[in-house]
């Protein structure tokens, strides 16, 4: 039996997580309980060696109404990568802080905050980071409209008046051609 | 520190000069300019040859950066928009998406990343057209299926298996449940490029979008907008859509956007048509149309000059309506109850079909018959749709021999249930539907069946489904062969055929090979019957002589203009007998345009 193998059923023994599976040969991602993360993540890093944090993610679950972090943790010995994920509430985003386990956590969060809104309960220092007096949503969530946004703050440059629809204009151009 | 020489501080510097020799561990001499990351986000790049301008880039850019203009030099085409997309680097955020939903491939991003210009409007430029210099540094692209944000891959059909669609004549296509066809019709990106290639310009993209969104009644709607035999279609469309969707770029033919079995789909979830359109046909006006003929082409002008306010009535020669989809379209594809419930729907409009009924010329010699005279006199209009009926002979030795035989008048029997008189060995020859449609009815009466066809088999007109679905039946495809003789036995029944085999030699005007004959290299097929499906042609005896002249046919078809009014005043025409494509959608094309173009001529009278 292969490392990551052994190391899934070690962690679904010990957390009993909803969910595991191998994206890639030398992946493991694995999705638990709210509860549960800050554990696993102790267990993986003294324990079995995953001692360098690659990054923190998220994903916008709009439709379950859900969003998922994603903790991503790398052992250098086995060369392996965990994906610690865990589901949290959309309407009411907020998880704890984890900047304390490794320092580029901090970071991490103070990005997820700004560019999801999800609140890092003990984070030290939740303020922007990246947008400049951002109002309103936060942009990275998916009900954001783009589009709307872009519209509204930028104007529109001269020279791009012609602009065609390719489903009007086909309709348009080929019964012109029938037409004749 | 006193106001003396500071000679230390003089000569210091020039202690650096030891390290003139040296090696340097941190700048490169000469200089090196670092290469790009291979998979850099730069400046676009777009192969205008390759591209069809079907602007799913433009759609899915967040920032609105890019716009579909027309370029000079680039016509509208069957599966081209003619559009081209411009790029606004005032806007451009380099997410790459605009790559990552190309169809064809045709848009990258290349390394390039700096440009320095005075004019603002030199950042919004046509990739393709301008800074070609670009093309030689590809960055991002999307070559592969998994880089694609496309869904590439068709839900599949379910279908009878070979061994059990020989046994029986019930549709062989089983069609989309509706989680299915949902998940179909989301793969559908909206860009419109397969109206280009429909005869009838069926608003393909809108009632896809329909279905996606599980509103199959409003589908049905935008379906019947410009087709009145939309289930027909549904099964037995020929889909030039489909060849020009623009997924096929990509993932090959078979992986096309299903439109015609999601046509067929959106049809077969209702019984009846009539609440879901809920028409209200015009008062009528008092004019009246007479059509010659019930097949698509005529239907479609019934339907809707009647919507429009005209009386119609349709003239049918058999005991049914519905032309070639009823007479020469075998059950296994389009079902008697599929076509009864479009034609209810027809006639529950207030359309007339009087069925049996021929037109003559001359003065009738049954209450079966009308004259054509009459008609012109009694209708204020009328119009042809009377199709290809006359089927073309082998011109061989041996063609009267009992046991040669003519596909259509087969397929005609067969579809209306008469009984057929075929052996155990058949010869069909041919290669386009009709052929196909003949080797497959047989195969179902337990005929060993062998198909002659003088081209290759890639050079067969017919479906490429027809094809594959004929072999898996167990139809035996000897290609390039003529029939020279047909061999009789002494009761002056078919015994055998013989041939020659071809080989393809390319023709020197540069059109496609043609088979030329080998010299000596006959074979003799012993068979029962064979089958004649070369190809048919229209019969205008029916109309008077006069008529005929005035009509000034062309290749033995009936040449109209724009409105689709023939060369006789009054006299309309299409289908089949106008169109070279010969296929049902054009004839419901032909049948809009001369809607269009009854309405306008009676207007005015």
């Amino acid at each position: 039996m292969s490392y990551l193998a052994e190391l899934k059923e070690k962690l679904e023994n010990m957390f009993s997580p909803e969910k595991s599976y191998f994206p890639k040969e030398d992946t493991l991602s694995i999705t638990l309980s709210n509860g549960n993360v800050r554990g696993a993540l102790a267990y993986l890093r003294d324990t079995e060696g995953f001692r360098h944090f690659v990054m923190l993610s998220c994903v916008d679950w709009l439709e379950d109404n859900k969003f998922e972090l994603v903790y991503i943790v790398w052992n250098p010995e086995k060369k392996v990568t965990v994906f610690v994920k865990t589901l949290i509430d959309r309407e009411k985003a907020e998880f704890q802080s984890l900047h304390h386990m490794w320092r580029q956590v901090c970071t991490y969060e103070r990005e997820i905050w700004e560019m999801y809104g999800i609140n890092f309960v003990g984070h030290p220092r939740l303020e922007p980071f990246i947008l400049e007096d951002w109002k309103g949503m936060p942009p990275m969530r998916r009900d954001f409209d783009t589009l709307h946004y872009v519209n509204e703050h930028y104007e529109w440059r001269e020279g791009r008046e012609e602009s065609y629809k390719p489903r009007d204009y086909i309709g348009e151009v080929f019964d012109e051609w029938r037409k004749k | 520190m006193g106001w003396g020489i500071d000679l230390k501080g003089i000569v210091s510097p020039f202690t650096a000069l030891k390290y003139l020799g040296k090696h340097p561990h941190t700048v490169r001499y000469p200089y090196e300019k670092k290469k790009t990351a291979k998979r850099y986000r730069g400046f676009h790049i777009n192969d205008l040859e390759k591209c069809v301008g079907c602007g799913n880039c433009a759609k899915i850019c967040m920032n609105e950066t890019i716009d579909m203009v027309k370029v000079e030099g680039i016509e509208p085409k069957k599966g081209d928009s003619g559009l081209r997309p411009k790029v606004d680097y005032g806007r451009c955020c380099w997410c790459a998406l605009c790559v990552d939903v190309c169809p064809t491939g045709s848009l990258k991003l290349s390394t390039e990343y700096v440009y320095v210009d005075e004019d603002p409007n030199s950042f919004l430029y046509i990739p393709g057209l301008e800074r070609k210099e670009y093309e030689e540094k590809v960055g991002w692209t999307c070559e592969t299926e998994l880089d694609s944000l496309l869904d590439l891959e068709r839900v599949p059909m379910k279908i009878m298996p070979p061994e059990e669609r020989v046994k029986t004549f019930a549709e062989a296509v089983y069609g989309y449940t509706v989680e299915e066809a949902k998940r179909e019709a989301e793969r559908c990106t909206g860009c419109g490029v397969c109206i280009s290639a429909c005869p009838d310009r069926m608003h393909i993209p809108d009632y896809i979008k329909a279905i996606r969104d599980g509103q199959f009644d409003e589908s049905v709607r935008i379906i019947y907008d410009n087709n009145p035999l939309p289930e027909m279609c549904g099964k037995v469309c020929t889909r030039r859509c489909e060849f020009n969707c623009i997924m096929t770029h990509r993932a090959g033919q078979d992986n096309a956007i299903a439109i015609r079995w999601l046509k067929r789909f959106a049809c077969e979830q209702f019984e009846s048509y009539e609440e879901v359109l809920n028409l209200e046909p015009q008062p009528l006006n008092g004019k009246k149309v007479a059509i010659v003929g019930g097949g698509p082409s005529g239907l479609t002008v019934a339907y809707y000059l009647r919507l429009k306010g005209y009386e119609t009535v349709i003239f049918e020669e058999m005991p049914k309506a519905g032309g070639m989809t009823m007479a020469g379209i075998p059950k296994y594809r389009f079902p008697i109850p599929s076509l009864d419930k479009q034609l209810n729907h027809i006639k529950s409009v207030g359309v007339e079909i009087r069925e049996n009924t021929k037109v003559v010329k001359g003065e009738p010699k049954s209450s079966n018959e009308v004259s054509f005279e009459k008609l012109k006199e009694e209708f204020d209009a009328v119009y042809l749709g009377i199709g290809l009926t006359q089927p073309m002979k082998l011109g061989v030795e041996g063609e009267d021999l009992e046991g040669s035989i003519q596909a259509l008048p087969l397929l005609r029997a067969v579809n209306f249930g008469e009984k057929i008189n075929v052996g155990q060995k058949a010869v069909v020859i041919g290669g386009g539907n009709v052929a196909m449609d003949c080797v497959r009815v047989l195969r179902r009466f337990g005929v060993d069946v062998t198909l002659s066809y003088r081209r290759r088999e890639v050079d067969m007109p017919a479906d490429h489904e027809e094809i594959h679905e004929a072999k898996e039946e167990g139809v035996v495809f000897r290609t390039q062969t003529i029939p020279v003789e047909i061999i009789g036995d002494e009761n002056g029944k078919v015994k055998a055929i013989k041939i020659q085999r071809a080989e393809m030699q390319p023709d020197p005007k540069g059109g496609r090979p043609r088979p030329v004959p080998i010299e000596g290299a006959y074979e003799v097929w012993e068979c029962d019957n064979v089958i004649a499906a070369i190809g048919q042609k229209a019969d205008y005896s029916f109309l008077p002589d006069e008529i005929v002249e005035k009509l000034d046919l062309q290749w033995g078809k009936i040449p109209v203009n724009e409105r689709g009014m023939t060369k006789v005043e009054g006299i309309f025409a299409g289908g089949d007998a106008v169109n070279w494509t010969a296929d049902a959608i054009s004839a419901i094309a032909d049948g809009l345009k001369a809607v269009k173009g009854i309405d306008e001529y009676l207007s005015k009278k």
